[in-house]
């Protein structure tokens, strides 16, 4: 009987357009996006501080999450719908699937809810890494989240965590989740083309979906595409990363904001004591324990910019002064980096530093492509032709299978691929005040 | 910054060569695991715990001249060279770095093993920090890496002895 479509919810996304979830069949993934771990996500940004020069780039680590869940979904119901999609000879990888779909979907769920509000200030201050905390918010029998999921079925914590993690012994699924082509990077280049108004990042979803495969290299499970149908689309997914990373999240703009908040932190970790600090996030320094966990889950963007705001009138010059740039979006300026064995150049920087009466940490932002937070393993990976098997590391690699199941690394089938791996993706930059640019060329 | 790059530096003076990328990745990771804190961050992989990280800053290293990559019928040789010994000395004069010194019998054993030995070690030990006992650890190693069962056994006592 009609009941006006009340057994799906669904949420409308400017990438996806609808993501549905049946109230039903999908009730596990609903509670768990009901509970309070997860909402949190809602106030965490995805981008952190790129919409200082992409105004539109102010969507959500919630809004990703459903979006990675969305396409795992679409993912799994295309090899379950066509078992020739598998290079195998006994299709067994997609069986495994198949079997563990509720946990592939889960884990797509729950992959990034550990994150913090600016994740790498937060992993640099505490020395605690967001993968840390998205196991502890899973297994530990305190949150919402354990709850669901052991209310599930008991030990489903335990698994979905394995998945997370990469040890789980059904590869196939953790492929699915961590690979070069993972539901992940499909949704967050796509979803950060989109909200920043980058049209660099597009590709064409539809065909890449098309051509999933899933094949064995070196006897292990891999996702990767028809050498056949998907070699453009190849292309045109890892020049989407090239563009993205170039200009969206390498901006010289974005990591100047990125390189200033690190350093109010820093700053204010030296001033602990004469300054506050946000309440959880001394909990945190001062211990590692279970109630600990709740003070982490506590934090989100509100609560670093709140204290960036109280921190902007302190009497501490330096603090004051990086927390009104980041305020008033009066930041740092990119000058051409002095090479690190150029030391006349930094004995130069040394006076200029002591003239200022600032330490020099603080007045020049040395920045390198290892530093940031987006690695893209594959852009930042020269090609390495003679390496022996076994030796790159798969995270390194993008696949394509041909009619007979064998594999075939993308920059040794296309030049173009070739071409931008053994290019620099990004050079070394460095960030002054404005007012000693003058110093620099 | 400067205090970072001289340790992966003083790493690579101590050492003077390592054979591959994968063995580089592994005896990094060991170091820190055993205390010498690079500050690199790991995860895992299908060849065990991995640093993009590391990866990235030993190619910076790399177009720095500061270390040379040099292709051999084997694969790849990471060497020290000239001008990283030089600037690593300049660092050191400038900034009052103290010289580091890691334990030189411990870093010849682990860079005389295999990459392979070397993996299962590393996985062995991230799973110890993982909560795993050591059995439960050995018996996970197994279960991820079916494909160097062989060497299995050798792998606690090898690590209890670092």
């Amino acid at each position: 009987m009609y009941n006006g479509g009340e057994e799906v919810k669904a949420f409308r996304d400017p990438v996806h357009n609808l993501i549905r979830f049946d109230k039903n069949e999908e009730k596990l993934l609903l509670d768990l996006i009901d509970s309070r771990e997860f909402q949190r996500l809602r106030y965490i940004r995805q981008l952190g501080l790129s919409s200082f020069t992409y105004i539109g780039a102010e969507h959500t680590r919630f809004a990703h999450s459903l979006g990675v869940v969305h396409l795992m979904k679409r993912i799994i119901d295309q090899f379950a719908n066509n078992r020739r999609l598998s290079c195998t000879e006994d299709f067994k990888d997609i069986e495994e699937i198949i079997e563990h779909r509720v946990l592939v979907l889960v884990a797509a769920l729950l992959h990034d809810v550990g994150h913090g509000p600016f994740s790498h200030v937060l992993e640099k201050t505490t020395g605690i890494k967001h993968e840390y905390w998205t196991e502890r918010i899973i297994r530990s029998e305190k949150t919402e989240i354990n709850q669901i999921l052991e209310g599930y079925k008991s030990g489903f914590a335990e698994n979905v965590a394995k998945v997370i993690e990469r040890i789980h012994s059904c590869q196939a699924v953790v492929k699915l989740l961590s690979s070069q082509l993972d539901a992940d990077r499909l949704d967050y280049l796509l979803r950060d083309s989109v909200m920043t108004g980058a049209g660099y990042g597009s590709f064409d979803l539809e065909w890449l979906l098309h051509c999933l495969r899933l094949g064995k290299v070196n006897g292990t499970v891999e996702v990767g595409l028809d050498l056949n149908k998907g070699l453009s689309i190849a292309e045109d997914f890892v020049m989407a990363r090239y563009y993205m990373y170039k200009h969206v999240y390498f901006h010289k703009t974005t990591r100047c904001a990125e390189k200033m908040i690190d350093k109010v932190f820093e700053r204010a970790l030296e001033l602990q004591g004469q300054i506050s600090l946000p309440p959880a996030l001394e909990v945190i320094l001062k211990n590692n324990n279970e109630d600990v966990l709740d003070s982490y889950l506590s934090l989100t963007d509100n609560t670093i910019w709140y204290f960036i705001n109280i921190w902007s009138t302190v009497d501490d010059l330096v603090l004051s002064m990086l927390c009104r740039g980041l305020l008033h979006r009066q930041l740092y300026k990119m000058v051409t980096a002095v090479e690190l064995d150029n030391w006349e150049r930094q004995d130069q920087l040394n006076e200029l530093a002591k003239s200022e009466g600032i330490h020099r940490k603080y007045l020049f932002l040395m920045d390198r492509p290892s530093s940031s937070v987006y690695k893209d393993t594959y852009l930042l990976t020269k090609l390495k032709d003679a390496e022996g098997k076994g030796e790159n590391e798969a995270t390194e690699q993008i696949f394509l299978f041909d009619k007979k199941g064998e594999p075939h690394e993308l920059s040794t089938v296309s030049s173009i691929i070739n071409t931008i791996r053994n290019n620099k993706v990004s050079e070394k930059m460095m960030f002054v005040p404005a007012r000693l640019k003058k110093h620099f060329v | 910054m400067f205090e970072h790059l001289h340790k992966l530096l003083s790493l690579f003076r101590q050492v003077e060569t390592i054979s591959g990328r994968k063995k580089l990745q592994k005896i990094v990771y060991l170091l820190q695991d055993q205390g010498f804190d690079l500050e690199m961050d790991y995860s895992y992989y299908h060849y065990g715990p991995y640093s993009a990280e590391l990866q990235a800053e030993v190619e910076e290293l790399v177009e720095s001249g500061f270390v040379v990559e040099e292709k051999t019928s084997k694969g790849y040789e990471y060497h020290f060279t000239k001008k990283g010994s030089e600037f690593l000395r300049s660092m050191e004069e400038q900034f009052e770095f103290q010289e580091v010194c890691l334990d030189t019998t411990q870093l010849k054993l682990l860079n005389e093993q295999s990459s392979q030995f070397l993996e299962l070690v590393s996985t062995y030990a991230f799973l110890l920090k993982k909560d795993y006992k050591p059995e439960q650890s050995l018996d996970k190693t197994k279960e991820l890496k079916p494909h160097l069962a062989e060497y299995i056994d050798n792998v606690r006592d090898f690590y209890d002895n670092l």
